[in-house]
């Protein structure tokens, strides 16, 4: 089993991603694959060059930091290491579930510090992740269920909360002092983000407290599971594309491309008859 | 009765100084160190030189009320190499000061904002980059200056300066201007902000002409 760590790392100055780059390439079994001066290249490189960590700026041209993370699907979401020159966005940060962050000027031994951290992290998820695949070799729903009751011990899922059960054909959700109320059919898809839901909705990402299961629920049946924590609109796939070890990539209508895993797939098998 | 009003002046005057942006120091820094890292010595050297000046400068002027134009530009100055060592080819600048104002007075760090705010706003907010103008010249009722940018695609495709000024958030920089020229100058002094040529935002300045010496 390989242990190469495969990094990426995002920062709109060229001297700083140079500098991190030269740091980072001196860890043991870490290997760096990709370079980006913005959000949008970043979001661009990582569909073809996916990485297990992603060291990321937060003041960046376009698409920000935070920008960056709510566009990733979770399901392919690399570890987050939040690099940047000052402290006043640490708590967001945690609450995206970073595994750490790094504050400029860089030295060599607090930045191996959070790639120790994202290692960590890292070997927990891919045992969690061999669990899994054993769990759909043998068919066994209930394995499944305790694999992820055993992720959300870890911290890699989200943990469940409290919605709503009445039935409308909107989801209501709450922004600050206000609720938007957004039609089923306007979502592209939904992933699961730590401790919240993010609604992919119009180039939009909508942040809403809630369960994998109970956001389900509510769904109609145009809507479909496809990985541990994506939900996606079927109405917007345009093109599945098969990948590896039985994965697939569903290009939507609205630009994005996302994960199928192979325990989900049969919920896109009708589409592929 | 008249010193209990020049306090409370005074003490507005210190509230609305400008304050050294800790982003830029710490980027600052980052900046060395990668030079550093880089074996490009002679490049940390004098990167290290021009904070070193600037941090004087902003010392320095702890205290003053106004400082000479040409003073001010060139704290400026070194403001802006050491960005331009950070943004690389995405930052342009041009000055274009009139050299029958450059020796009259205004008030210190009056512009360090207005700059700061255009490479946050505009450059920092662009892939492309930009380019900020600095430009003076005297006019009838004293001297006029002006801050531009080219804005960022984002801001400039939606419209008019009140929106331009909103979105580039240069609300509170500008009242913070606003106060300092109306303590100093009273009606004489004032700053508004219209759409630049160069697409982003233009922060227009005029203010009475006054010898620096008068200041004692």
């Amino acid at each position: 089993m390989a242990d190469i760590m495969t990094v990426a790392i995002v920062d709109d100055e060229p001297l700083s991603l140079d500098y991190l780059k030269g740091i980072v390439a001196k860890v043991p079994d870490t290997e760096v694959v990709g370079l980006y001066k913005n959000g949008r290249e970043a979001l661009t490189g990582l569909l073809t060059t996916p990485v297990d960590v992603l060291f990321l700026d937060i003041q960046m041209p376009g698409f920000n930091g935070f920008d960056v993370v709510k566009r990733l699907q979770s399901d392919a979401m690399p570890l987050i290491v939040f690099a940047t020159a000052f402290d006043d966005f640490a708590l967001q940060a945690f609450e995206l579930h970073a595994v750490d962050y790094i504050l400029k000027p860089f030295e060599n031994p607090r930045v191996e510090e959070a790639l120790g951290r994202a290692r960590e992290r890292w070997l927990s998820q891919r045992y969690l992740d061999d669990m899994e695949d054993r769990a759909a070799e043998s068919g066994k729903a209930p394995a499944l269920a305790a694999m992820e009751a055993a992720r959300v011990k870890v911290g890699a899922d989200a943990k469940f909360s409290g919605l709503s059960a009445d039935h409308i054909a909107k989801l209501p959700i709450k922004d600050g002092q206000q609720t938007v109320l957004l039609e089923y059919e306007m979502i592209d898809w939904i992933d699961a983000a730590g401790d919240y839901m993010c609604v992919h909705a119009g180039g939009e990402t909508h942040i809403l407290r809630s369960t994998m299961k109970e956001l389900e629920q509510r769904l109609p049946a145009y809507f479909a599971r496809i990985h541990r924590s994506t939900i996606v609109n079927v109405n917007r796939i345009e093109r599945v594309e098969g990948l590896p070890k039985g994965e697939a990539l569903l290009h939507t209508s609205s630009g994005s491309a996302l994960k199928v895993s192979r325990n989900y797939r049969v919920a896109i098998q009708h589409l592929l008859a | 009765m008249i010193i209990a009003k020049s306090e409370t002046r005074d003490a507005q005057l210190k509230l609305l100084r400008y304050q050294l942006n800790p982003h830029f120091l710490f980027n600052t820094l980052n900046s060395v160190t990668a030079l550093i890292a880089a074996e490009r010595h002679d490049d940390a050297k004098s990167m290290l030189a021009k904070l070193s000046a600037f941090l004087r400068f902003s010392l320095d002027s702890d205290g003053k009320y106004v400082v000479s134009l040409n003073e001010e530009c060139d704290a400026l100055e070194l403001y802006l190499d050491i960005e331009r060592v950070r943004f690389a080819d995405r930052l342009e600048v041009e000055f274009s000061i009139d050299p029958a104002v450059s020796h009259l007075a205004v008030p210190s760090f009056l512009l360090q904002p207005l700059v700061e705010n255009s490479i946050k706003h505009a450059i920092g907010r662009s892939e492309e980059g930009g380019k900020i103008r600095v430009s003076a010249q005297a006019i009838d009722q004293g001297i006029q200056i002006r801050v531009e940018d080219t804005g960022n695609t984002e801001a400039a495709s939606r419209g008019d300066s009140a929106v331009l000024e909103k979105v580039d958030g240069a609300g509170v920089g500008l009242r913070n201007t606003r106060e300092r020229l109306k303590n100093l100058y009273g009606d004489s002094g004032d700053v508004s902000s219209s759409r630049s040529e160069l697409g982003g935002l233009q922060i227009n300045i005029t203010m009475p002409a006054v010898e620096v010496l008068q200041y004692g």
